[in-house]
């Protein structure tokens, strides 16, 4: 009977031995919750960011670590005509040469 | 300089400016306005074909460093023609006269794209690298393009019967290896950045002297060099050039006019190579020279009166022969032949009879007579016992005398070398500098300067442009972006 009584015992003591090593493993878990996500404080005197610029005039701010500003070429219809050689050949007017100057000049 | 077509002008390299060019991130319209449209015309209106013709609004944000100062610099105001045609002409006359210059001057001035971006308009314009910018402008296509009839002829050797400037002969040096950025855009570099660093010149020969010779020569100006001539002559009593430049462009009686249409133009009635040491009318601490180098200006009484009657009527209170460092430096001269080659000789000296065999006798006067030399200084008496007196103290100074001038000449060897071939160079000295006789003169402190220099000087000088573009780019974000 006595016997039968440590067992029981030792069987709790092992028990609760176990629950709080659970509950002792529990606080190491990951902690899966988290707070509600909050709008970042803006600061108004903060430079835009320069990706959103277009302005050439502020286009000097470069991209951290690239060495080149992100302002985006548009003017294609500008630069399509200006790199067409035969199109600037046909389109383009010899100025009238009058040099009436003589002498060094 | 080749004739550029009006295609290609306007002819935009689209690989290399966007693969060089940091401009290239910047839209056209922003820049020169118009429209980006396909009809021509319609993307025409308004367009600005030179952003910086106001370099402050044009180039001035991203630029700050330098823009302000370009737009008040002489290459952009002239106002070094301000300066010498007003000084000749009373207030009431300036109104006129300024009308004249919209027609005859301002077309010369340079704005930052006229370097940078495209020939000077004054040539003819046109991109120089496809719309590139060109952080140091080709010394041909710019520099000398405006600068030519003078400075181009006098440097590149193209005055017949006279060799080029020694350093670019020798040192390959292109202008911006002395006249440096500072300097063209009207920047004193003795001012701190954060403060006005105008350098409020209103005459290239007004305010501090630069380049200086000195720069790179330091050890071979003065006493203290171990040159006897330079020991004796000093650093104050003449410019460099008078012993070491050879005959330049003087010219006279330009007039100006214009055709009905309103097309300006000008004759020069007459200009000769010629030398002459006259005594110094800009004397000051900067140039405190008793004698320099002077030329004869094109200017004449009556050179603007298509614009109206007597308008240089204090024509003489500036001279018309003024001060001038022609760019034809050469270490051995005729004035550099002995020393009788200038004392009591007066071949080289501006005498009053200079004035009348060039026609100019009516120019006897005002100012001129500040400049016009009566005779050639005669030897000093005691010049045997001066020289050997400079000559026991540099020995005793432990100098060598060997450094270069008359006297190392002949210790090398000079003696057969004293003829036509050693005045006029040869055509040893391009390929030789090592083993020329020039290098213990030119060397020291400035072979580090011409070693740097024939680097990038021969790009920008010999018009290598994609090198040049290649090498404008590992600093160009630097520049660009006002870095320092």
């Amino acid at each position: 009977m006595k016997k039968h009584y440590i067992n029981v015992r030792w069987s709790l003591l092992v028990a609760i031995g176990l629950l709080v090593l659970a509950a002792a493993l529990s606080g190491c878990a990951a902690d899966t919750t988290a707070p509600e996500l909050q709008p970042r404080p803006t600061d108004e005197n903060a430079p835009t960011p320069v990706a959103d610029l277009v302005e050439v005039s502020d286009s000097g701010m470069e991209m951290e670590g690239t060495g080149t500003p992100e302002v985006e070429f548009t003017d294609f219809a500008c630069l399509d005509c200006h790199t067409d050689e035969e199109q600037l050949k046909a389109l383009a007017v010899e100025p009238e040469k009058e040099n009436l100057s003589e002498g060094p000049g | 300089m080749p004739p550029v077509e009006a295609w290609q002008k306007v002819f935009i390299d689209r690989e290399a400016y966007f693969e060089q060019d940091v401009h290239s991130y910047i839209n056209c319209t922003t820049c020169h306005a118009g429209q980006n449209v396909d009809d021509m015309d319609a993307a025409h209106e308004g367009m600005i074909a030179d952003p910086a013709a106001d370099p402050e609004a044009g180039c001035g944000d991203c630029h700050p460093d330098i823009a302000p100062y370009a737009a008040d610099s002489l290459h952009f105001t002239l106002q070094g023609y301000d300066t010498a045609i007003y000084q000749r002409s009373s207030p009431e006359n300036h109104p006129t006269l300024e009308h004249m210059e919209s027609y005859h001057c301002s077309a010369c001035h340079a704005t930052c794209g006229d370097c940078h971006v495209s020939q000077p308009n004054a040539v003819g314009g046109g991109f120089l690298e496809g719309h590139v910018f060109v952080q140091t402008p080709p010394m041909s296509r710019t520099c000398t393009a405006c600068h030519g009839s003078r400075v181009k002829n006098e440097y590149y050797g193209l005055n017949e019967g006279y060799p080029g400037d020694v350093h670019l002969r020798q040192g390959r040096m292109a202008c911006e290896d002395c006249h440096d950025g500072a300097q063209m855009h009207g920047i004193d570099p003795n001012i701190p950045l954060d403060e006005d660093r105008h350098l409020n010149a209103n005459h290239r020969y007004n305010g501090d002297r630069e380049p200086k010779c000195e720069s790179c020569h330091e050890d071979e100006i003065g006493v203290g060099s171990g040159i006897l001539e330079h020991e004796i002559h000093g650093t104050e009593l003449m410019s460099c050039q008078v012993c070491h430049s050879v005959s330049y462009t003087n010219c006279k009686n330009c007039h100006v006019d214009k055709t009905e249409d309103d097309v300006p133009f000008y004759t020069v009635e007459d200009h000769w190579l010629g030398f002459f040491i006259g005594r110094n009318p800009l004397q000051n601490n900067e140039r405190p020279y008793r004698y320099v180098t002077v030329r004869h200006v094109p200017v004449d009484i009556n050179s603007f009166d298509k614009y109206g009657d007597n308008l240089l009527d204090q024509f003489l209170s500036r001279p018309t022969w003024e001060y001038a460092t022609p760019h034809n430096i050469q270490r051995n001269t005729p004035q550099t032949e002995s020393c009788d080659s200038c004392h009591g000789n007066d071949e080289f000296f501006l005498t009053p009879d200079k004035l009348a065999q060039y026609g100019l006798d009516s120019e006897l006067g005002g100012a001129n007579l500040d400049v016009v030399v009566e005779h050639a200084p005669p030897l000093p008496e005691n010049a045997d016992e001066l020289v050997e007196r400079i000559k026991a103290r540099i020995e005793a100074e432990g100098g060598t005398l060997e450094g270069g001038g008359m006297e190392a000449e002949g210790a090398q060897g000079g003696e057969e070398l004293s003829g036509d071939e050693a005045f006029w160079g040869g055509g040893e000295e391009e390929n030789a500098p090592a083993e020329n006789a020039d290098e213990s003169f030119w060397g020291g402190g400035e072979e580090e300067n011409t070693d740097q220099s024939a680097e990038s000087a021969d790009d920008a000088f010999w018009g290598g442009g994609d090198e040049g573009g290649a090498d404008n780019t590992e600093n160009a974000d630097d520049a660009f972006w006002g870095g320092n």
